[in-house]
């Protein structure tokens, strides 16, 4: 059975790029459009990887990983976290969150597909 | 009439020398006591003591001389014939006359007294004059000093007005002091109190006087004013107008300023006036000053807030703009991927990979753009690694290949193996080079050629260099990696060199707009050398080429860490954050430091993150090994923490037993110390032993 990732990102392009080249590497991919949707659906999936953006309206990225980083059923989970540069001091706020790596937008989409790969096998 | 007091035992001599000195008013007396007394009450203009057959003539004539004295008198003797201690006469009198009495001798010296009182009173006169002219050039010269320490308006006149005072006392001083036509104050400055009525009327003259000064309306209503009384017990009324007035106007580079009265129940003397306008001359220079010191402060401040907003302005554009831009070119590298290879003809990959470019290029002016503005408010935040050169320059290289290729540009890269390692910002590195390099590819014409080469050089053979820098006295560090980016294109010309690193400065402005670009590359290259201690300099020849340099100092382990916390210092000071150094010390018993096993178990136990790695020293002494770390996000719970474990595992393993000694202290920025040279000291002078 393909491997699971889930993408949250309020930002449709973003998601939509992700998301081809993830399939195009053979994964399953789910997408969540904001901070909520992406817990029920991490919650009702159980993916394999989580790629989530920070800066989401409602619940934000931290948030979001820190309710599974603290969740026994989903603390295994890796967490990839995208940040912007310019709040390079969020980065200290994502470590406590849990998140497993952090990437900085904008991303090269090249590198991140690397890390989603070393991340699957 | 001159008054002349005359004291004689000899009644008969009284007569004659009434009878002789008719035009005079003569008082005389017989007694000694009845002549003191007198004397003492009034102001006699010569004085005239008989000392024929007086007993005891000196003590009396002593007693004489001390009443008189400070009354400016002429004391004259009259004495016999044959005494012969006229000295002593002398010491009491101006004046002595010998036995037998001469009329015309006596008028003479009763009128020689008399020249001579008047000589000393005009003496005296000059002499009070003097002291007050000295008096007052000694408040005068307190008042320029005084003046010259203060860029304050208010405190400039307050100043003044006290340098007025001093030197001629007046009842009351008004200053209107005019900023704008909304912005007008009143300073009274009064001996007494003032009522209501008084301050109405003060107000109405002193805008009537600036009215008629400087021909400018302003109502009353918009006059601030600021009373300083003296006393209280007693208060002015309109009264005040009648004394003695003066009215000075201030004027300020041929501008209105403000008007200042002084009242003064005493009648003004020239002397006075004069005075007066010196003040006020000496208060406008400073208040020039002062004035010109408010309006550069305004459009400092204003200055400065348009560069916020400009700063604030770039970098919304540019996150605004890269955020789009990613997507563009993400979804043209999905195009070129794999994926799409079959499917797209050759010609639409073409034109997908002129997207691609323009992307990377408008990207680049993006980045140029917000690293300028972060660079300028000191914002931008470095990583520091350790770090070789050659892999950075091979990459850069690999890049900007295409750009050459397209321009038929030789790129070639001579790396020298082997060089040590550096401590840098990987990204900035790799900007300052790709800079200099693209910098190189614009300028160079097509199939022109461009050499990168590294190599290792010392400070001495770099000071021989062409190598230019701004600060006058700069400590050099032992060796730098140098990179040197050389090229044939057209050359710079000398008096253009030091332009290159401006901003926003393309030399030659013709040339420029055909290549294009931000201007930009250059200016941050320049402040990513200096961010590494670096520099970055070039020379040229007009018609040959360029040679950029780039050197990025070798740095030993504890330079390392200094420049590291140098620049946490200098971010944490941007937050207003603190931070502790900890510094653990053990003494040496054998060859391993015991502390480094400790360190590790931390990490280990995930108590220290990773970004103390680049944040942790070791040193060594005869005696002792030092290991010093700080991050700064630890805050006192964890260093408690941590000196915690460490009791407990120097407790464990029995190692405080064997002899081993373990020291530690904690040193806190910005409370104990605010530079990184004087933390680390501090941080030693600290240790106290574990346990």
């Amino acid at each position: 059975m393909a491997k699971k990732v889930l993408v949250v990102d309020d930002e449709q392009d973003i998601v939509e790029t992700l998301k081809f080249m993830i399939e195009m590497e053979g994964y399953e991919c789910h997408c969540a459009y904001d901070g909520e949707q992406g817990l029920n659906k991490a919650k009702e999936l159980m993916p394999d990887l989580i790629i989530l953006d920070v800066m989401m309206p409602f619940v934000n990225g931290y948030k979001v990983s820190r309710m599974l980083k603290f969740d026994a059923r989903y603390k295994d989970i890796p967490i990839l976290m995208l940040t912007a540069r310019s709040q390079e001091s969020d980065k200290e706020l994502g470590e406590e969150t849990g998140a497993n790596e952090y990437i900085t937008k904008p991303f090269d989409i090249n590198y991140v597909m690397e890390r989603v790969k070393a991340y699957l096998g | 009439m001159s008054k002349i007091l005359l004291f004689t035992k000899n009644k008969n001599r009284t007569g004659i020398i009434e009878e002789n000195l008719k035009t005079f008013d003569v008082t005389s007396f017989g007694d000694e006591n009845d002549f003191l007394d007198f004397l003492k009450d009034n102001f006699p203009d010569v004085v005239i003591i008989d000392t024929v057959n007086l007993k005891d003539c000196v003590n009396f004539c002593r007693a004489v001389k001390f009443t008189a004295q400070n009354k400016n008198i002429s004391t004259t003797l009259i004495v016999d014939k044959d005494v012969n201690n006229k000295d002593l006469f002398l010491k009491y009198a101006h004046f002595f006359i010998t036995e037998p009495l001469n009329k015309e001798i006596l008028y003479a010296t009763v009128n020689s007294a008399l020249n001579l009182k008047k000589s000393l009173g005009d003496l005296a006169e000059s002499n009070a004059e003097l002291s007050t002219n000295l008096y007052r050039l000694n408040v005068l010269n307190q008042t320029v000093t005084e003046l010259s320490g203060s860029l304050n308006k208010t405190e400039l006149i307050s100043i003044m007005t006290d340098g007025i005072d001093k030197s001629l006392s007046y009842n009351l001083c008004y200053s209107l002091i005019f900023n704008s036509p909304e912005d007008i104050t009143l300073v009274i400055n009064s001996v007494h109190a003032i009522s209501p009525r008084l301050e109405e009327a003060i107000k109405l003259r002193a805008i009537m006087s600036y009215k008629n000064v400087f021909r400018l309306y302003t109502s009353n209503e918009d006059v601030k004013v600021v009373k300083n009384i003296k006393r209280k017990e007693i208060e002015y009324d309109l009264n005040v107008f009648n004394f003695d007035a003066s009215l000075q106007q201030i004027n300020i580079k041929n501008k209105f300023f403000g008007i200042i009265e002084v009242f003064r129940e005493k009648e003004f003397k020239n002397d006075d006036i004069r005075c007066l306008q010196t003040l006020v001359q000496q208060a406008t220079f400073p208040l020039q000053n002062a004035v010109l010191y408010e309006e550069m402060m305004e459009q400092n401040k204003k200055l400065e807030e348009m560069e916020k907003k400009k700063s604030e302005f770039f970098s919304i554009v540019s996150h605004e703009l890269r955020t789009p831009l990613t997507s563009i070119q993400n979804a043209v590298k999905i195009l070129l991927s794999d994926a799409f290879a079959s499917v797209l003809p050759e010609k639409a990959k073409y034109f997908i990979k002129m997207v691609e470019r323009n992307c990377i290029r408008v990207m680049s002016i993006v980045q140029d753009w917000l690293d300028s503005v972060k660079a300028e408010s000191g914002r931008l935040e470095y990583k520091f690694e350790i770090e070789k050169i050659n892999p950075i320059v091979d990459g850069v290289i690999q890049t900007l290949s295409n750009l050459a290729e397209e321009k038929h540009i030789q790129l070639s890269f001579l790396p020298t193996e082997k060089l040590p390692s550096l401590y840098v910002d990987k990204k900035r590195v790799e900007q300052v080079i790709t800079n200099l390099v693209a910098n190189a590819v614009k300028y160079t014409p097509n199939n022109g050629k461009i050499v990168v080469s590294s190599k290792l050089i010392d400070s001495v053979s770099m000071k021989d260099m062409n190598f230019v820098t701004t600060a006058k006295d700069v400590l050099l560090s032992e060796e730098y990696v140098l990179v040197t980016v050389s090229d044939n294109g057209p050359g710079i010309a000398e008096e253009d060199i030091p332009k290159v690193f401006e901003k926003f400065e393309q030399v030659n402005g013709t040339l420029s707009r055909s290549v294009g670009g931000t201007g930009l590359g250059l200016f941050i290259a320049k402040k990513f050398a200096e961010v590494h201690n670096g520099f970055l300099w070039l020379d040229s020849v007009v018609g040959q080429g360029s040679n950029f340099y780039f050197a990025i100092p070798v740095l030993a382990e504890d330079e390392r860490y200094e420049m590291q916390l140098k620049h946490d210092i200098s971010d944490a000071n941007k937050d207003k954050k603190s931070f502790s150094l900890l510094t653990f010390c053990e003494n040496k018993l054998s060859e391993e430091p015991y502390l480094i096993e400790f360190i590790k178990k931390l990490e280990n136990e995930n108590i220290l993150k990773k970004t103390v790695e680049s944040r942790c020293f070791y040193t060594e002494t005869k005696e002792r090994f030092y290991y010093s770390f700080y991050d700064v996000n630890m805050n006192l719970q964890v260093v408690h923490f941590i000196i915690q474990r460490m009791l407990e595992y120097a407790q464990n393993d029995k190692i405080l037993q064997a002899g081993k000694k373990i020291y530690w202290s904690q040193a806190n920025y910005p409370d104990d110390a605010g530079d990184s040279e004087e933390l680390i000291k501090k941080s030693k002078k600290l240790l106290k032993e574990v346990l």
